[in-house]
């Protein structure tokens, strides 16, 4: 940890320590009812050089994957067709799937290649400065991202709850806040812990 | 510039780029396929005796540059898979796991790793009878290694060892174990100098999305214990798919040389169901004893509701 930092918290703690002990209470939250966080907007480029945003599709349900087509987690649910799949599945119903790609070295070329060798039917937007990952705070790839068709993002994590790939039977949480968005509602898990290789951002 | 230089040049900037792609930086060799990690199983003891239990340990040799993860990875990452793959009547106990390095990544996200080197051990009882001359141990393991990019490997590592009465004779190896059992967490009970205490800073609301711990750390001994000056001092949860906690913070107004106090933010993850009775992780923090060395201490602690 660098010293200057620690020095920092050091004095900033020492501060909020001080209210912290004199009245042992913590700052209330807003409540049991937690209201979903409007989704960030953006605006990138995809792997054809088309332009995306989120704004353009109002009222549709949005999936964001992070993606990186040298991460072996990626690699797996590609070869499984989790994410096609998915994809396909709810495209009548108005379901956007956007994959981001926020990797430092992968330009057009490269998420291009890929689109065609799954012969995917959605885009991959261009990020190699990392802003909509950082905006996103996009951790793995893949994290994966569900907006409602009201902007609001109801889901923030893994894509299932099988990190290994070995499971049997498993809990696809994407699935079921697809699902729930479509339907108007909440999913029961509204944020898991995002599983595979980190983003590689620049800095 | 003669053309042989350039040529030179041009051929050792290739080599450069190519060893840059590598996952590890390591060898330029296209032709190279020996993998990131290798393993190699080792026993305490370099003889059997019938139920007398011994400690296995799948010892992971690391490539300079790559890492491997903790049971909680971090912010991104998997935790190792190990299979120990025993003979009938042999009892695996639990593994246990060192005590991870902190690890920044670009992004600022934080991962929880080992570099060069790591053993993992679990202690065997084997049967009171073996029938065979000599048995196979066997491990089967997978885990992730990244550097640049990640590469999932996996590998299967056996060793034979004979079998004989009576008291078994330490083995050559031995002293890799006392290295990695010194660095498992142990509670500060273990230590008779050391005593601990964690609790929630009194709650307000049971639906509430964030905590803060307080750990307090006392030295029982009549001499003081400190913090080095460069506070080095990290927590690692332990997994869960509850809770997320942030960095630990030294409490320098609170703290005395015989007295440590750390603060700790924990987060529950939206939609997550309740605050776990139980939950815990690791404190590593290099103290220095009045009078005595630098020692790095791997705390285990919990958290546990109280009631109100």
């Amino acid at each position: 940890m660098k010293v200057l930092t620690s020095m920092i918290l050091i004095a900033a703690l020492a501060i909020t320590t001080a209210v912290l002990t004199a009245s042992e209470t913590e700052p209330q939250s807003s409540g049991s009812e937690a209201k979903a966080m409007k989704a960030p907007v953006f605006t990138a480029v995809d792997h054809n050089g088309k332009e995306q945003s989120l704004a353009q599709y109002k009222g549709n349900v949005v999936v964001l994957e992070w993606i990186n087509p040298d991460c072996p987690f990626v690699v797996r649910h590609y070869r499984e067709g989790t994410m096609k799949g998915l994809a396909e599945r709810f495209k009548d119903q108005g379901v956007v799937w956007l994959a981001v790609n926020s990797t430092n070295y992968h330009d057009a070329n490269k998420n291009k290649e890929w689109v065609e060798k799954y012969s995917l039917g959605y885009p991959i937007l261009v990020d190699k400065d990392g802003k909509i990952g950082k905006l996103y705070g996009a951790k793995t790839t893949p994290h994966m991202f569900v907006v409602n068709r009201d902007g609001e993002l109801i889901y923030n994590g893994a894509v299932d709850d099988d990190p290994n790939g070995k499971k049997d039977k498993r809990d696809v949480y994407v699935l079921s806040a697809i699902q729930a968005a479509l339907s108007g509602s909440m999913p029961a898990r509204r944020e898991t812990k995002p599983y595979g290789c980190s983003v590689k951002y620049a800095n | 510039m003669n053309k042989e230089l350039i040529i030179r040049q041009m051929a050792g900037i290739l080599s450069l780029i190519a060893a840059a792609l590598l996952p590890c930086g390591g060898s330029a060799l296209a032709l190279d396929t020996r993998p990131l990690v290798e393993v190699e199983l080792f026993t305490d003891k370099d003889r059997l005796a019938p139920g007398e239990k011994f400690r296995l340990g799948l010892l992971f040799k690391i490539s300079p540059g790559c890492h491997i993860y903790w049971m909680n990875p971090g912010d991104a990452g998997l935790a190792p898979q190990i299979e120990w793959k025993l003979p009938e009547g042999f009892h695996a106990g639990p593994v246990f796991w060192p005590a991870p390095q902190r690890m920044e990544e670009p992004g600022g996200l934080l991962v929880n790793v080992y570099t060069e080197e790591v053993m993992f051990f679990s202690w065997v009882r084997p049967p009171e009878r073996i029938k065979d001359p000599s048995v196979t141990l066997k491990a089967d393991a997978s885990w992730l290694v990244c550097r640049k990019i990640c590469v999932q490997e996996s590998a299967e590592a056996k060793l034979e060892l004979p079998v004989g009465s009576g008291l078994a004779e330490a083995s050559p190896s031995e002293g890799i174990f006392s290295r990695y059992a010194a660095r498992v967490p142990r509670p500060a009970s273990d230590f008779s100098t050391l005593r601990s205490e964690t609790r929630w800073i009194r709650k307000t609301q049971p639906q509430q999305e964030t905590r803060t711990g307080i750990i307090v750390l006392e030295s029982m001994a009549e001499k003081s214990i400190w913090l080095t000056g460069e506070g080095e001092f990290y927590w690692f949860g332990y997994p869960s798919e509850n809770l997320t906690s942030g960095e630990i913070h030294y409490d320098a107004v609170h703290s005395s040389a015989k007295r440590l106090v750390f603060h700790l933010s924990v987060r529950k993850l939206d939609g997550a169901s309740a605050w776990l009775a139980k939950w815990g992780g690791v404190l590593t923090a290099t103290l220095v004893r009045e009078g005595a060395d630098t020692v790095n201490y791997a705390l285990s602690l919990d958290f546990t509701e109280q009631a109100e």
